[in-house]
């Protein structure tokens, strides 16, 4: 099932090696191929040098819960609710914004994993639990 | 004295009726609200030469109350006009008070008109992150990150919900007594308490409303002011600080670490301190924007917002009042513009039964999401 009704736009040179990577599971982020910074979201230019030569890089899939929300009403696209969202700190500095798997409890601090989960238009969505084993049933 | 002597000063203010204004539009609430202000401070409209206006988001450039929409419709032609996005109450007067000091204009028209409520925008859009990925992840609205601010702020100080709470009940009991406020009925922490939680840890009562209005200032010369009938809100100083323009690449945006930067620049501009503040006007589209403000600008420790609201310091009888028009939480959804015309009430001993004894000099804060901030020290004496 699915729990939005956004997906991605497909042939996004900025997007499509993230959705690549996500069927393999595994997480990559963009790196500067002049400065080697590492960036997320994705951006066409690196912020610190400009240029526009990069890569991806994978980095763990892993993070720590910076803080989360728990929506009680939904504004969409998802319609489901309770739903929460967490802010993740994976490698690099970077965050991730994304939903967490999973019923929680929710602390801030805890050690994240990232889940990819089928969605039954065929897409792969990436959401975060706190459960090292945790694999989404469907 | 502390700072340097005013050269530029509010003198008229106008504002229409709040709520529900339906089937009019931005530009005949804006004029409202304009020839209000204008008729307030005594001068004749041929005499504004500057005019800073301020779009609603959304739709197409006109009709959305910009300068080339009100200047026609008030028969005026000044030298100096231009439209902000967002332009807030602080942003914009800062517009105004730029054209002053530079000579590009003498009297500035600051306007804004809204018609948010009647016109039934949606508000389930993302307020930060990139959209799709913020989008897809259901990170919308601004309650989203509110709520992310609200939940790492209770987890590195040990605020409490309750605390949290008492920031919209200490704003009621200020709307109770303003006959503009749209929300006027008791509100207690019980009420608080009980309601259930929007985006958690946060409630309706911490969300602004949405609601219509026009608001409109008139900014002139000191030496001007001196010839018009209302006390002048002479503007001490202006500060604004741009540290999140960086973008979402800081982690901790929603905490805006930039805060303190811009409390120092408009302290340090103005040769004042936090005790020199009689009353403070924190732009409320969240009540956790006051927990972070009330901090940053110094009117208590870092991490005590939530006890120093709790404690009753900010509500009627408190030794900080703040937003003593209700904000946003509890009078009307006007983007921190009717806390600046509250201030200039306060600032002429025109508040009523809101009257903060002895007022004198006040604290007006602004933020542009995560992006920037914007601040402005006024004071009924042009110098301190």
């Amino acid at each position: 099932m699915t729990d939005s009704t956004l997906t991605f736009e497909t042939n996004n040179p900025l997007t499509d090696g993230f959705w690549a990577a996500t069927r393999d599971h595994r997480l990559v982020v963009q790196r500067c191929d002049t400065c080697g910074e590492l960036r997320w979201p994705p951006t066409p230019g690196c912020a610190s040098c400009q240029s526009a030569r990069w890569g991806w890089e994978d980095v763990a899939t892993t993070g720590t819960l910076w803080s989360y929300a728990v929506y009680h009403r939904a504004f969409g696209p998802i319609t489901e609710v309770p739903y929460t969202v967490g802010i993740i700190e994976i490698a690099g500095g970077l965050t991730m914004i994304g939903l967490m798997a999973g019923d929680g409890p929710w602390r801030i601090g805890q050690r994240t994993y990232a889940v990819f989960e089928d969605q039954s238009d065929g897409t792969i969505k990436v959401k975060w639990t706190t459960e090292q084993k945790g694999k989404l049933e469907q | 004295m502390s700072g340097s002597k005013a050269s530029v000063a509010i003198v008229g203010i106008g504002t229409t009726e709040q709520g529900l204004l339906s089937g009019r539009s931005v530009v005949d609430i804006a004029l409202e609200a304009a020839l209000l202000a204008i008729a307030d401070s005594g001068i004749d409209k041929s005499e504004i030469d500057g005019l800073v206006c301020c779009r609603i988001i959304d739709g197409s450039l006109r009709g959305q109350g910009i300068d080339e929409d009100i200047a026609p419709a008030l028969g005026i032609a000044p030298n100096f006009s231009n439209t902000l996005e967002y332009g807030a109450g602080a942003f914009s007067l800062h517009q105004a008070v730029g054209a002053i000091r530079s000579g590009l204009a003498n009297t500035v028209l600051v306007t804004y008109g809204a018609n948010y409520r009647s016109g039934r925008r949606s508000f389930g859009n993302v307020v930060s992150g990139s959209h799709d990925w913020a989008s897809s992840a259901g990170y919308v609205h601004v309650a989203g990150p509110a709520a992310m601010a609200a939940r790492r702020h209770m987890h590195m100080y040990g605020t409490t919900e309750a605390e949290i709470g008492s920031i919209s009940v200490a704003q009621r009991q200020w709307a109770q007594m303003n006959p503009r406020a749209m929300y006027r009925d008791e509100f207690t922490l019980e009420d608080y308490l009980a309601q259930p939680y929007l985006v958690e840890p946060l409630r309706r009562a911490d969300i602004t409303m949405i609601s219509d209005g026009g608001v409109a200032f008139i900014v002139t010369t000191a030496e001007r002011a001196a010839d018009l009938r209302n006390a002048p809100a002479f503007v001490l100083g202006v500060a604004q600080n741009g540290g999140g323009m960086l973008g979402e690449w800081m982690p901790n945006r929603v905490m805006r670490p930039w805060l303190g930067a811009l409390s120092k620049d408009i302290y340090t501009k103005s040769g004042l301190t936090p005790s020199d503040i009689d009353a403070a006007y924190l732009q409320d589209p969240t009540s956790v924007w006051v927990l972070q403000q009330l901090e940053a600008y110094g009117f208590c420790g870092e991490g005590e917002g939530g006890s120093f609201s709790a404690e009753g310091n900010t509500a009627p009888g408190g030794s900080l009042p703040v937003n003593t028009n209700g904000g946003q939480l509890s009078e009307s959804y006007m983007w921190n513009w009717l806390q600046l015309y509250e201030a200039v009430e306060q600032l002429r001993g025109d508040a009523g039964d809101r009257q903060v004894a002895n007022a004198t000099t006040v604290l007006h804060a602004q933020t542009h999401d995560f992006w920037k901030g914007a601040a402005t020290i006024l004071s009924s004496h042009d110098q301190i």
